[in-house]
């Protein structure tokens, strides 16, 4: 036995791939085919011989000892298994690339990915005016509550927009691209409005909503955000479409 | 209160949202969102209220309530258009009906193409073009996901940069053709961005990258992370998802549909 998953984890299977929240660290993961498996396969039970031979079996080459370790430091580094045992000294996500060589690219986009990024607030995603809003989003009760009970503590304070990813794929050769007609094939629809009456028709305050009960009670000084897993790892050599 | 303020609700996209404002600024509001107002008024409590509040004794501010905010009252500034732009985002976080993306959304072929990007990304600008081309428009800014992953369209006036770093509005009717179909088959995501001179050179992106990639531009991420990522994992199960730079908005609009149109084909 090698490594055993961690509990609490929220797993959503993609076909073969897997995409993982981990509460912890309010982290998200996802994991390609080969990485996927070998998570799968950290039960306390599987040796390293054993994941590779499944691995093997399942022709997600290079079904290597170097590669069963990539997949499970990477899963432990993204807090998803722990490690029962020292991990060995292995040859890296490079050394594996350059092991492998330019031609085998289809083995190459087998290795093992596991890349994980923070839960972004919503305050990161609005830029203002136009995309949003600003201050920080304190984690939600899933329904709505019957009194303002205190909210946990606030998390990422940062009002900035987020910037876009830096695109880090390397160019590739230009696709065929087929002309298409542009003539689309969806008929006009009309719009019909779904709004109320103009008339405006007064409720009743929900009582907990009293401006006293809004008191600004979570506006403690919150952590730092959760940064970016120190490990990323590159997407996969794509398939030109 | 003022004489003039009154106290109401409204359910916008699955959102219910109180308000105590002077009739004026309700009505002013109601028509940007027309067609997002749902039609039953079931009786939920708002859980966020926009207020308006004196400053001083003749100027006024509109607060925004929410305890899921921090800090949980804010003011959001002084008029109409100050509360549609907030409205938005307090939209996306308390709808109960759909999980909100940041993605810009139309329909190609009957199924939905959605653009995620943050603001800023040249969504609005990418989906005027499409429009232009035929495309139905859905949404520059919110694609509303349901719980099997289908879309539902987030039919906002389209908004534009212009030059000085103001704006405007553009109602995608006038341009095209607007979509109010529900449930939409997300058939095309998109991961693109603006590099001058790129060539649209679209690369197929793995179910879950593509699956992490829509969390991370989704507003309840942090949250409701085991709602989003129910959802966004049932778009990656649902659609293909490509990647590439883009050059300029009509070129790659044209570029995109040509490859809805492909997968369509091989599909």
């Amino acid at each position: 036995m090698v490594a055993i998953k961690r509990e609490g984890l929220l797993l959503q299977n993609i076909h073969d791939e897997i995409l993982v929240f981990n509460p912890d660290r309010s982290e998200a993961t996802a994991l390609n085919e080969s990485a996927a498996l070998v998570f799968d396969l950290c039960d306390g039970d599987h040796t390293i011989d054993s994941i590779r031979t499944a691995l093997d079996d399942a022709g997600l080459g290079p079904a290597t000892d170097d590669a069963v370790w990539l997949a499970l430091t990477e899963l432990a580094e993204a807090g998803l298994v722990d490690l029962t045992v020292e991990p060995a000294s292995h040859l890296g996500r490079r050394e594996l690339l350059k092991k492998i060589g330019i031609g085998a690219a289809a083995t190459a986009a087998a290795l093992p990915v596991v890349e994980t990024i923070a839960a972004p607030s919503a305050a990161a995603q609005g830029s203002g005016p136009l995309g949003g809003g600003v201050g920080g989003v304190t984690p939600a009760p899933t329904m709505v509550p019957t009194t303002l009970a205190p909210t946990p503590a606030p998390t990422t304070p940062a009002p900035t927009e987020a910037p876009t990813p830096a695109p880090t794929d390397a160019p590739t050769p230009a696709p065929t691209m087929a002309p298409s007609t542009m003539a689309p094939t969806m008929a006009p629809t009309t719009m019909a409005p779904t709004m109320a009456p103009t008339t405006v028709a007064p409720t009743t305050m929900a009582p907990t909503m009293a401006p006293t009960t809004m008191a600004p009670t979570t506006i403690a000084p919150t952590p730092a955000p959760i940064p970016v897993s120190p490990t990323p790892m590159p997407s996969p050599i794509p398939t030109q479409l | 209160m003022s004489p003039s303020t009154i106290t109401a609700h409204r359910t916008i996209a699955g959102a219910t949202i109180g308000f105590e404002l002077p009739a004026a600024v309700l009505h002013e509001i109601e028509p940007a969102f027309a067609r997002l107002m749902d039609d039953d008024e079931r009786s939920v409590a708002p859980l966020v209220w926009y207020r308006q509040e004196p400053v001083g004794s003749r100027r006024a501010r509109i607060e925004r309530h929410d305890p899921l905010r921090t800090p949980p009252v804010e003011a959001i500034g002084t008029t109409a258009q100050d509360l549609i732009d907030d409205l938005h985002l307090t939209i996306a976080l308390h709808s109960r009906e759909h999980v909100f993306v940041h993605a810009g959304v139309v329909t190609w072929n009957g199924t939905a193409i959605l653009i995620p990007g943050r603001s800023h990304s040249g969504k609005s600008t990418l989906v005027e073009e499409l429009v232009r081309r035929g495309a139905g428009y859905c949404s520059d800014e919110y694609a509303r996901v349901g719980e099997d992953g289908s879309i539902t369209p987030y039919a906002r006036a389209i908004q534009l940069r212009v030059p000085g770093g103001s704006r405007r509005s553009l109602d995608a009717s006038d341009i095209g053709t607007v979509d109010t179909g529900e449930r939409l088959a997300p058939a095309l995501v998109v991961f693109t961005w603006f590099v001058e001179g790129a060539d649209f050179r679209p690369r197929q992106v793995s179910p879950a990258a593509a699956a992490l990639e829509l969390f991370d531009n989704t507003v309840i991420a942090e949250t409701e992370p085991d709602r989003a990522t129910r959802v966004v994992a049932q778009i990656a199960r649902r659609a293909r998802a490509v990647k590439s730079p883009r050059p300029d908005a009509a070129t790659a609009a044209a570029d995109i549909l040509a490859l809805a149109d492909r997968l369509e084909v091989a599909s």
